[in-house]
């Protein structure tokens, strides 16, 4: 009916559409989200695009190319380490000349960019503080301070139980201090990062995979 | 700067979501700072993190399989050797995908690779009303769709349905001003939404 269409600011309207796609999937800023709701509510036309980039979106999720097996994975990797191997090999002699040639004749432009990185180095750790985010941490009445740092991550399978996971954090005197990740790894805070505590965990029931995150010469 | 919590937030949710995109930041970093050092077994953590990512995003923007893994390769590579180079101005993951984008579009233009399979069979004729897409015939019928559209549209569009990334982080992945991203995503729509009226206009 005529009478239920409202007048709708064009302008407005389409600055609304170019944040439309970004509403859909909760990216926009507070400002941004209550801008587009306020048009939205009015907006018919703006409603039926919501409608169909839900709907889109939901297409899309059986559209996408299907995840190749951990096999391939494995065989890519293997391919791929060969690749990084043979690029860690020497240079030739004639290659380590041009190479040498090229670092004499570069000498004083990377002395320059040195000085100026240790001095930009010097200024961002005397800002940092005022540059960092200060996150207020929760922590139960009564608790002191507690070191949250992850040092190795963990992969459930999809169908490991709550029992399971349970057991893998005790027999691997684990804490959970994060995650999922968007890869559905979970960070964990070890009292060691050693290999048999590793070990012990990649053998738990319902372990995926774990790995430190810890340099290889510390531990 | 590097941006702390600049994940997926939706109402009621916020601080779940924050968390989930922090905790991936925070590993990713971690791992940029081993493989700066050399650390194969950080680097083959990374690679294994991120193959189905950059391997849904590649496939979906190159039609022949054997170069989305030539490209995926590549782009690993690029990782391993210039991880020195990674400055903290986006997250890793952007990063990572930015050079996925560049190395993508370099192997499309040496392989003179349309963005459409030419090879490929057009979708299945639609099915009555009384069937319902099947989740081949869905993917088809989007796939075509998509190969319709130009190489950009392709890629804004794939980053942000697909991958839901924010407009500012894709603007970063395609080396483009923020507003390019909302343009092109509009009309990239909006030219989808016309192709897909004829194949899954009853269902979308």
């Amino acid at each position: 009916m005529k009478a239920d269409v409202l007048p709708i600011d064009s302008a407005e309207h389409q600055a609304v559409q170019l944040l439309l796609p970004w509403h859909g999937n909760a990216m926009l800023s507070a400002s941004e989200a209550a801008r587009v709701e306020a048009h939205v509510a009015e907006c018919p036309r703006c409603q039926a695009d919501l409608g169909w980039q839900a709907r889109f979106r939901l297409a899309s999720a059986d559209a996408v190319p299907a995840a190749r097996p951990p096999s391939e994975l494995d065989r890519r990797w293997v391919a791929l380490r060969k690749q990084l191997v043979s690029a860690d090999v020497p240079h030739s002699r004639a290659a380590r000349g041009r190479s040498l040639r090229r670092s004499v004749s570069l000498g004083w432009s990377f002395a320059l960019a040195a000085q100026a990185g240790l001095l930009l180095a010097f200024v961002l750790v005397a800002a940092w503080p005022a540059l960092s985010p200060q996150v207020e941490a929760y922590r139960g009445l009564g608790a002191g301070p507690v070191s949250t740092a992850a040092n190795a991550i963990i992969v459930f399978g999809a169908d490991a139980t709550e029992a399971q996971i349970r057991a893998a954090l005790r027999a691997g005197d684990a804490r959970l201090v994060g995650g999922p990740t968007v890869t559905d790894a979970y960070l964990l805070q070890l009292r060691t990062t050693d290999r048999a505590t590793l070990a012990r965990l990649r053998a738990q029931p319902g372990v995926l995979r774990v790995e430190s995150l810890e340099a290889e010469a510390t531990r | 700067m590097f941006r702390f919590g600049a994940g997926r937030r939706s109402p009621g949710a916020q601080h779940e979501t924050t968390v989930v995109a922090d905790a991936g930041d925070a590993l990713d970093l971690a791992l940029m700072a081993r493989i700066v050092a050399r650390d194969l077994a950080a680097f083959e953590t990374l690679y294994r993190i991120y193959d189905a990512r950059l391997g849904r995003f590649l496939g979906l923007m190159i039609a022949r399989r054997t170069i989305v893994e030539e490209v995926l390769n590549d782009t690993m590579l690029v990782v391993w050797n210039r991880a020195a180079t990674y400055n903290h101005q986006s997250k890793v993951s952007t990063w990572i995908f930015a050079i996925a984008y560049r190395t993508a579009l370099k192997a499309l233009h040496r392989h003179d690779e349309p963005l459409a399979d030419p090879t490929d069979e057009p979708p299945a004729e639609h099915p009555g009303p009384e069937q319902q897409h099947s989740d081949g015939e869905t993917r088809a019928a989007l796939m075509h769709a998509l190969d319709m559209l130009s190489r950009e549209q392709r890629s804004v569009l794939v980053l942000t349905y697909f991958h839901e990334l924010p407009y500012a982080e894709i603007a970063q992945i395609m080396s483009c001003p923020v507003d390019t991203v909302k343009t092109r995503v509009f009309h990239a729509r909006r030219r989808l939404r016309a192709l897909l009226s004829g194949e899954l206009g009853d269902w979308l």
